[in-house]
């Protein structure tokens, strides 16, 4: 499906949001590998994972808000 | 200098009552009020300015969320992105005015608009998807599984950041520079605030949008 080409808002606005989308996950990420390296002792294996997943769902998200 | 953050200003048993708080009644309030002002009946002439104005208005932004969700889904939704726009940008202008609070500078605010949000997005698409939905949260392959959960949690976090930090950020700024001069200088600094906060009402209108048109594209 060919889409209407942006307006230079939504171009603005979509720019303005990208940062804090990946801040957001990397964030929820560490908190969630850090409180399950301490209920497993495993540090820092699930902080790493998290990190990498964090890392990924937030340039995941951006690429689906501008697809 | 002042403190920044919601303060206290009373007590009712355990549950504190601060000026974001009470701002935020205020706004709500004022909300209804506009929205009553801004309604009419239907008419098919143009009758009066005001009738005009609120049409060429709704026009603008409905054409703005077409742009995300097509123009049906832009009709039957507009509703909600309108309150929504409507309620954070008087939230965000609201700072300026002397001994008012910003409701958005205070993270509880932000928050629960971002879940309220995000709950309301995920309330359509069970609604109107049923359990091809829950489909999505498989593909393309059950291995996406806690990736898709992740994405979904991080989405109200990254929302109510966003509003939180930039609105915080500028008062935060606004004060350090009334602090160092108090006269004229703050003033282009204000009308910076008042086009951010704009800016900030629009981007959480924007991405609640376009995470409303991906569930319908996907």
């Amino acid at each position: 499906m060919k889409r209407k080409p942006r307006s230079p808002w939504e171009i603005f606005n979509i720019a303005f949001s990208l940062g804090t989308s990946v801040l957001a996950a990397l964030l929820v990420g560490i908190f969630l590998g850090y409180y399950l390296d301490k209920i497993f002792h495993s540090s820092p294996v699930f902080l790493l994972a998290g990190i990498a997943l964090g890392i990924w769902v937030g340039f995941r998200d951006i690429f689906r808000i501008l697809r | 200098m002042e403190e920044i953050g919601p303060k206290v200003i009373f007590k009712i048993g355990d549950f504190k009552i601060t000026n974001t708080f009470i701002s935020l009644q205020v706004i709500s309030i004022l909300v209804l009020i506009i929205s009553f002002w801004l309604s009419y009946r239907p008419q098919e002439e143009i009758v009066s300015k005001r009738q005009s104005l609120v049409e060429a208005l709704i026009e603008i932004f409905q054409r703005y969320l077409g742009g995300f969700l097509g123009e049906e889904k832009s009709v039957k939704y507009f509703p909600f992105f309108s309150s929504l726009f409507l309620f954070i940008l008087l939230s965000n202008w609201s700072g300026l005015i002397p001994g008012f609070a910003s409701p958005t500078s205070d993270l509880n605010v932000t928050i629960g608009l971002a879940l309220g949000t995000i709950l309301y997005i995920q309330y359509i698409a069970v609604k109107e998807k049923g359990k091809k939905y829950l489909k999505n949260f498989i593909s393309p392959s059950p291995l996406f599984l806690p990736i898709n959960i992740l994405e979904q949690i991080t989405r109200p976090i990254s929302l109510a950041l966003r509003l939180f930090g930039n609105i915080t950020g500028e008062h935060i700024v606004l004060a350090i520079i009334s602090l160092l001069a108090p006269l004229i200088v703050p003033i282009p600094i204000m009308v910076l605030s008042m086009f951010m906060g704009f800016i900030q009402a629009l981007i959480f209108t924007t991405l609640s949008a376009a995470y409303l048109a991906a569930v319908f594209e996907e």
